[in-house]
């Protein structure tokens, strides 16, 4: 009886062996403890192992409950590492490409998902951080699909930034080392945990229709803030002003780093190129984020889905 | 009846029972029905996932033993759990408190 409960369940758990193992090991001290206690009260063997199987549950159901908390795992190692992952994407994309010359297209590429890779790590560490706290299950797809996300921008990156090093005879530092190798480390481990949720991922979850990034943030900023800020910045409601108001501050912080990088211009004869220069940047910048919100914003659950 | 309503609570209710001692599975269901006064008396299995999404979270801890020639898995509350399990309690007083008020009002005695 406690036999064919244990294969029934193990047939059910979508895990790997050692888990596996693991949980059904426990299921089975957990019956044998029910049977004999039941035995120990004058019941016969067979009815107290029948007994102790019938109290238990229906083992289908149990086994996909279990596998689904072993994928919510995985998901949340992946959300963790998407942080350090996309931060690396960011240095990589704008120091290791932008910064060392490389032709416009990539250039521009690296650019892009730099800054990409920076917003999907952050949004994607805070989701995975407010599901642990208890928050809505339904974000683990967009941890997932923040992982998924940052991991194809860190690939794309330093193959561009290795490539641009490599043509330009650039020489690394024991440091840039370092951080290669730690990330590459990183990144094996993120790919692994999304390999491994896999099969469980699937789980017909979806969003909300009116899920965006605002409500994820109620939590947070509390419900009163959250109110306030929709207002003005819901990008539900108003999924323009909100997407431009970000844009314009993404711009006016690049703009303003690039100056100060710089040191600001050498006289005021120098200034109208400085601004000029800062309007580029700044104005590429916001195209860039606007286009990022037009392009990634629903997918990674920023704005509502469509329909 | 008890089973579903239950089910927001379970997590803390884990918490709290094994907030004393390291517990295994089925003494975890024991503690539960016995604290309870027999009212808990849910499906034994499904105390399973959310013992291991606790400790996923970082508020149970396992270890595993040898009774009896079977591998044992006991949970113990972590320093983190034990603060979860305090707000938690804070959180169902509030709760309990407010829905207590309301539904001793003469109004809602009258609905």
């Amino acid at each position: 009886m406690i036999t064919d409960f244990l294969a029934e369940l193990g047939a059910s758990l979508a895990v790997p062996v050692r888990r596996r193992r693991q949980i059904l090991a426990e299921v089975e001290d957990h019956l044998l403890s029910t049977a004999a206690e039941l035995h120990a009260g004058g019941m016969a063997a067979v009815d107290a192992e029948r007994e102790a199987v019938a109290r238990f549950g229906a083992p289908g159901a149990l086994g996909r409950e279990l596998s689904a908390v072993d994928a919510r795992r995985h998901i949340l190692r992946a959300g963790w590492s998407a942080l350090p992952l996309g931060v690396v994407a960011g240095w990589l994309g704008l120091r290791g490409v932008v910064g060392l010359g490389a032709s416009l297209p990539v250039a521009l590429a690296g650019f892009v998902l730099a800054q990409t890779a920076l917003v999907a790590g952050g949004l994607t560490a805070m989701r995975a951080w407010l599901v642990r706290r208890g928050g809505d299950p339904v974000l683990l797809v967009l941890v997932r699909r923040g992982s998924t996300l940052v991991l194809g921008c860190l690939l794309v990156t330093g193959a561009c930034a290795g490539l641009t090093a490599a043509r330009h005879g650039t020489q690394l530092t024991v440091l840039v080392v370092g951080v290669v190798v730690a990330s590459a480390a990183l990144l094996a481990a993120c790919a692994d945990a999304l390999r491994r949720a896999r099969p469980r991922a699937t789980a017909p979850v979806r969003l909300a229709a009116d899920h965006d990034v605002l409500t994820e943030l109620t939590p947070l900023i509390g419900p009163v803030t959250a109110a306030r800020l929709g207002r003005w910045l819901s990008p539900r409601h108003r999924p323009w002003r909100f997407a431009s108001a970000v844009s314009l501050i993404a711009g006016l912080a690049l703009a303003g780093a690039h100056g100060l990088a710089e040191g600001g211009p050498p006289d005021l004869a120098h200034l109208p190129r400085a601004v000029l220069a800062g309007v580029i940047l700044g104005g590429t910048e916001a195209l860039a984020a606007l286009g990022g919100f037009l392009v990634l914003g629903r997918w990674l659950g920023i704005r509502p889905a469509r329909g | 009846m008890a089973g579903e309503a239950i089910k927001g609570h379970l997590d803390a209710l884990l918490l709290a029972v094994v907030a004393g001692e390291p517990l295994h599975g089925y003494a975890v269901v024991e503690r539960l029905r016995e604290r309870s006064g027999g009212h808990f008396d849910l499906p034994e299995g499904t105390i399973y996932p959310a013992l291991h999404r606790l400790e996923s979270d970082g508020l149970l801890t396992s270890s595993w033993s040898s009774v009896g020639g079977r591998r044992r898995r006991a949970y113990a509350l972590t320093r983190r759990g034990r603060r979860a399990l305090g707000e938690r309690r804070d959180d169902w007083r509030v709760f309990a408190g407010a829905v207590e008020r309301v539904l001793a009002s003469p109004t809602g005695a009258a609905a």
